[in-house]
């Protein structure tokens, strides 16, 4: 798999340097790295992206990431760790399924900007990586068989 | 049916709320919205997906001006739906397939995908729908904290000047009977 600015850049450079920006920012602006760190690596999960390095301070300890794939029925992680991968997972299945509880939660932890960011990082994110395997099979040389960092 | 905010909604100048990824996130927008590689109707087809998918009531709402003057009509949005049955044309479900390929299961793809959008877009216009998935996609932000209310009670034009702002305008005329 390639990473979507790769394949997307060539094509469509303006746009594609807006997405990276948009990106550099989300990161740089996300209110909690490492929780958003645990929701990024769940998002990833769950739509198929292969795994990325990530920066080692936001990287989870090793008990959280042994236990991500059945963090409902762990006991290693916060609350609010908790309502943020909640509510990461109803929001890459269906965001109009979404609950006044499931933002109530993030609301406990963090102001209405502090959510609003979360958010607003986790679609980037999000669709950066859902960008990446899509594009990566339709615009992606088929001939090729290493994979290009993401 | 109506949902309240889940939280204030923004008041300022905006975009949004004024913080640096709003800012950044809808420069990245208005890039996507100047691309006119594809044509208008391809677009709001495209658009109209992720608006019902995601659910989004002002996107639901709106119809871009520039499809409408294309032919762009309610008989033909209702296909959408259901557009692997319907007799929408080919070019259009191949765009469509590669809209619900994004939005709903990039990671596990039909094989045929990369084929059938190949025979009907080019790559630069590939890439220019895989970016406006991405781009009415924010709705997902927007109906998350439900501060995405119709535009009005009628379907409204929706329009976007040279920086790629949206406009919300008049009502989009009844459709002639028949």
């Amino acid at each position: 798999m390639t990473d979507a600015l790769a394949l997307l850049r060539p094509l469509q450079p303006e746009a594609a340097d807006a997405l990276e920006r948009a990106s550099d920012v989300a990161a740089a602006t996300v209110p909690d790295p490492a929780v958003f760190e645990l929701c990024r690596a769940r998002a990833a999960a769950l739509l198929g992206h292969p795994a990325t390095a990530v920066e080692p301070e936001v990287q989870p300890d090793e008990a959280k990431r042994t236990a991500l794939p059945d963090w409902r029925r762990s006991e290693v992680f916060t609350e609010k760790e908790r309502a943020h991968l909640d509510f990461t997972e109803q929001s890459l299945m269906s965001v109009a399924a979404l609950t006044d509880d499931q933002v109530d939660a993030l609301l406990a932890h963090g102001s209405a900007l502090d959510v609003h960011t979360f958010i607003a990082a986790l679609y980037v994110t999000e669709f950066r990586m859902r960008l990446s395997l899509v594009a990566s099979a339709v615009l992606g040389d088929e001939d090729r068989e290493e994979e290009a960092p993401a | 049916m109506s949902q309240p905010p889940r939280i204030p909604p923004p008041t300022g100048h905006g975009p949004r709320y004024g913080t640096d990824l709003d800012h950044a996130c809808v420069a990245f927008e208005s890039a996507v919205v100047l691309l006119d590689g594809v044509d208008p109707l391809t677009t709001e087809i495209v658009r109209l997906r992720c608006a019902r998918y995601h659910d989004c009531r002002r996107c639901r709402s709106v119809r871009l001006e520039a499809a409408l003057e294309q032919g762009f009509d309610e008989e033909l949005g209702a296909k959408i739906d259901r557009w692997e049955v319907s007799d929408l044309d080919e070019r259009y479900k191949a765009a469509l397939a590669l809209t619900d390929a994004i939005i709903m299961a990039p990671g596990a793809l039909d094989p045929t995908l990369r084929q059938r959008v190949r025979v009907h877009f080019t790559d630069a216009q590939i890439a220019e729908i895989c970016l406006d998935v991405m781009k009415w996609s924010v709705q997902k932000v927007l109906v998350a904290l439900r501060i995405e209310p119709a535009a009005a009670d009628d379907l409204s034009r929706l329009t976007f000047d040279e920086q790629g702002r949206f406009r919300i305008g008049g009502p989009v005329a009844a459709a002639p009977a028949g």
